[in-house]
């Protein structure tokens, strides 16, 4: 009978908060609550115009730019220097992690370059970058790549520290080629670090590009973002900013979404420090 | 040879040759002394950077920036874990939200603050807090829920009040956990701070390396970089030898 909720509305002393668990009502509570104080603080007067704008506002900007046809320009650049980036330096960060991970040797020279600059705060290396491409996307692609090397290098390393050595050895007895063992032993292997490396990229990928555009660039979402401040178009502003909120938070949680479908295949979990 | 050494050898010699090889390339007119300043010129604008004490004072603006919003993380994380694991409910429900804000891009957020507060240091403090309060509360919360059952009835068999039980037992077996917030924290955070200084052209190591872009002083550029470098691996490993410390307590 009650199988589907629609049974379970009649059951007695239940209201309609009742079948709502606890954590979700304090959840729509928390967002009602920070909504109303934010609504509050926008008709308060208490700034000035538009620093804080209503949501109403806002939304309306965020929908008048959804609509506007430069807008698409704008997340087109973005997209593709992302994208871009993100592909160099996770391509790059697999093969060189499955070398240092193979050529043990090596992969301990190495290793003291990686962890020196993985940690370091990537921005700094950006006058380097505009100094060699410039400021239109080839620096933003540059920078891109070089934020997603780092946790994808790392993860992949600590990925190939964690094979079965009796599949190397397997693979050596048949007498594969390097090629050969990259493509059957180590990559079938490496599928779930890497995955975890990637989610972790894209992540440093997306907030490198921004900051590359905000810095200096002339388009892309955080080029926008910076032409509405400097006009003090506040409320559009605001539009862009929360686009880029939701796009980022949707790329996140498509590449967990992968990385847990992965988990549970059981596949080996590994954990990357200083991927930052 | 112990195989360590050998490795330390190769990677410096390594590093030897790759100076040399920038050095030559210059030299011979294959790479623009615009784009990759020669070693020597660096190691020059070095000596006349370091004379003054501008570096050292960028060092101290960002490194007291980004200790002041930590302490600022640490007096509302703590509280703040411990309360959503205290209240269980609350701890399911936002524990998923922190995770989100966690991942997501917060550092754009500062145009927000900048409108707010203005360009001021408090701005930069607030960004920092921001950065560094997530990863605290999640791992207080995480800390405090994975206490080992066997302490807490070895408190409870002392017939300790739910205080001590708190203070001596809980919070001294949740420090390791609690600590790798921390750190997570303060990787962050000293990023978030060199990136916006660096953004807002602020005084800090940030802004010294974005001031040398600023006047196209391509050694001093390089300079600057590498001494950002070297400070964050310092700071990085001073942090990883506390975290081992604190394990094997």
């Amino acid at each position: 009978m009650a199988e589907i909720g629609v049974g379970a509305r009649a059951e007695p002393g239940s209201g309609l908060l009742g079948r709502v668990s606890a954590e979700t009502r304090i959840q729509v509570a928390t967002f009602l609550g920070i909504w109303a104080a934010w609504e509050a603080l926008a008709r308060s007067g208490l700034f000035y115009r538009d620093i804080v704008p209503s949501s109403l506002k806002v939304m309306a900007e965020t929908w008048a730019l959804l609509l506007d046809k430069e807008f698409y320009h704008h997340l087109g650049v973005t997209t593709y220097e992302v994208l871009a980036g993100f592909a160099i330096g996770s391509l790059a960060g697999i093969g060189l992690g499955i070398l240092f991970g193979a050529r043990r040797f090596l992969g301990r020279v190495m290793d003291g370059y990686i962890l020196a600059i993985a940690p370091a705060p990537k921005v700094v290396f950006l006058p380097i970058l505009m100094v060699m491409f410039g400021i239109g996307t080839g620096s933003k692609v540059a920078m891109a790549a070089l934020s997603a090397f780092f946790p994808v290098v790392l993860s992949t390393v600590a990925g190939m520290h964690l094979i079965n050595p009796t599949y190397i050895k397997v693979g050596r007895t048949f007498n594969a080629s390097a090629w050969q063992m990259v493509t059957k032993v180590y990559l079938p292997s490496l599928v779930l670090p890497v995955v975890t490396g990637l989610r972790l990229g894209l992540g440093v990928a997306i907030i490198g590009t921004l900051i590359a555009e905000i810095k200096l660039s002339k388009a892309g979402l955080g080029f926008l973002a910076n032409y509405f401040y400097e006009r003090f178009w506040i409320p559009k502003m605001y539009a862009v900013i929360l686009i880029i909120f939701v796009l980022s938070i949707a790329a996140n949680a498509l590449m967990t979404w992968l990385h847990d479908r992965m988990t549970r295949r059981g596949m080996p979990r590994v954990e990357v420090a200083g991927a930052a | 040879m112990k195989s360590g050494t050998k490795v330390l050898l190769t990677g410096l010699g390594s590093l030897a040759v790759l100076i040399a090889l920038a050095e030559f390339s210059v030299a011979a007119g294959w790479v623009n002394k615009f784009i990759l300043a020669p070693p020597t010129e660096i190691w020059e604008a070095t000596i006349e950077i370091f004379a003054g004490e501008k570096p050292l004072m960028a060092a101290w603006a960002t490194l007291s920036t980004t200790f002041s919003a930590i302490l600022l993380a640490i007096a509302t994380g703590l509280p703040a874990g411990w309360a959503l694991w205290r209240y269980q409910t609350f701890g399911r429900a936002y524990e998923g939200w922190l995770g989100a804000l966690f991942a997501s891009p917060k550092l754009l957020l500062y145009p927000l603050f900048l409108v707010l507060l203005g360009r001021n240091l408090g701005t930069l403090l607030v960004m920092g807090w921001l950065t560094a309060t997530v990863p605290i509360i999640l791992k207080t919360r995480e800390g405090l829920m994975t206490v080992s059952p066997v302490l807490l009835n070895v408190g409870k068999s002392f017939n300790l009040t739910p205080r001590q039980i708190l203070w001596k037992i809980m919070l001294p077996s949740a420090i390791p956990v609690i600590f790798t917030g921390i750190r997570l924290s303060m990787i962050y955070t000293l990023i978030a701070i060199v990136a916006l200084e660096f953004l807002l052209n602020f005084d800090g190591l940030g802004g010294l390396v974005g001031e040398m872009y600023d006047r196209y002083n391509i050694p001093g550029m390089y300079a600057a970089i590498a001494f950002v470098i070297i400070l964050s691996l310092v700071y990085f490993r001073i942090l990883q030898r506390i975290q081992t410390w604190l394990r094997s307590v």
